[in-house]
């Protein structure tokens, strides 16, 4: 069975990217733009693993994060973030990551789209931040 | 183009955000030119690169364009221009990006709107710089609607902007982010995630045409305009 991915990506050629090379690997691949399609798109199907941007409109990612960890279903499914923003502006979010589930920290200009693709598919094995 | 920046003119740091752009201008234009060099093998992946790259190098160019002015190294060339056509161009230089996003773009005008004496290419370059913006806006949303180009008689003179469906716009909004511009990496998070640079750069530019942007509302669209004032002595020639 495919693992299956739920991509949090405002940004639609990113996105396009990276899904396309997550279903090269044979993920199954949800994309959406929106916390709100996230959540959502988790409540149809719950995904194995949540990649998120968290430069998103109208909310930040880490706020979509706490709301999708309240929720009991989905306390364990691991989290890769995957974002634009500076290491130096992640603090915050390293502080709060084991309560969060997350596995990685990936910016995306130093991570290649095959180093991501390794992460989030190794996701699931992973030890929490 | 070539200019001399005197000493005095600006801060260092301006000097040196210019001389930045020139630099990233370059780097574009090589990408640009690869790309094109690669013409024959055309593909999917070439096209979207291509209109990424333009897309860069015109927000750098408006940028330049904006400090130049700003530091009087640059004037501005005053002439009467249909606001229409400048839409016009700007939309369809835009074309591709938009393509690109999967927005579209599409124009509300009223007819019979009379020249305006202003810089036409300061124009151009600021409704294209907003226009990369509200495109990126719309295809962030989930169904993402046409962006529309509006030009429109209003009390004060013609309103000319952008606007779009799906953003969150709000006077109180739109001031947060001017405090917020260059200090947080989303100063105008209800209308997009991301630095939004285009609306700044846009800002600048009108402003050296003394043209003000704002939120605005046109029917049930939020978006950034400017108001212009038409020369009524040209209408009557």
């Amino acid at each position: 069975m495919s693992l299956r991915v739920l991509l949090l990506e405002p940004d639609v050629i990113l996105a396009r990217a990276y899904a396309r090379a997550l279903r090269k690997r044979g993920a199954a691949v949800e994309s959406v733009r929106t916390a709100q399609a996230a959540i959502a798109a988790a409540d149809t199907k719950t995904p194995d693993v949540i990649v998120v941007e968290l430069q998103i409109p109208m909310h930040n990612g880490v706020e979509f994060l706490y709301e999708c960890k309240s929720y009991a279903e989905w306390l364990n499914i691991p989290v890769v973030i995957h974002t634009v923003l500076a290491a130096e502006e992640l603090a915050v979010v390293r502080e709060v990551s084991e309560q969060l589930g997350v596995r990685a920290v990936l910016h995306k200009a130093h991570t290649s789209i095959d180093e991501f693709c390794n992460v989030v598919l190794d996701a699931r094995t992973a030890r929490p931040l | 183009m070539a200019y001399r920046m005197t000493d005095g003119d600006g801060s260092t740091e301006q000097r040196l955000f210019l001389s930045l752009a020139e630099q990233l201008h370059v780097s574009f234009l090589q990408l640009t030119k690869l790309q094109e060099l690669d013409g024959t093998t055309k593909s999917k992946q070439s096209d979207a690169a291509s209109a990424i790259t333009r897309t860069a190098m015109q927000l750098t160019e408006s940028y330049m364009l904006s400090l130049r002015l700003r530091s009087s190294t640059d004037v501005l060339v005053v002439e009467p221009v249909s606001i229409l056509s400048v839409l016009r161009e700007a939309a369809d230089e835009l074309q591709p990006f938009a393509k690109l996003l999967g927005v579209q773009l599409t124009f509300d005008f009223y007819k019979e709107l009379g020249p305006i004496m202003t810089d036409r290419s300061v124009l151009k370059a600021a409704f294209m710089s907003l226009g990369q913006v509200l495109l990126m806006a719309e295809s962030q949303s989930d169904t993402p609607a046409p962006v529309v180009l509006v030009a429109k008689r209003s009390r004060y003179g013609i309103t000319a902007g952008l606007y779009g469906l799906h953003n969150a716009l709000n006077v109180s909004a739109f001031r947060r982010a001017r405090q917020l511009q260059g200090r947080a990496a989303q100063p105008v998070q209800s209308l997009l995630g991301g630095p939004a640079a285009g609306v700044f750069v846009a800002e600048s530019l009108f402003e050296t045409v003394a043209c003000r942007l704002f939120v605005s509302q046109n029917r049930n669209l939020k978006g950034l305009a400017v108001t212009l004032t038409p020369c009524y002595q040209l209408r009557l020639v």
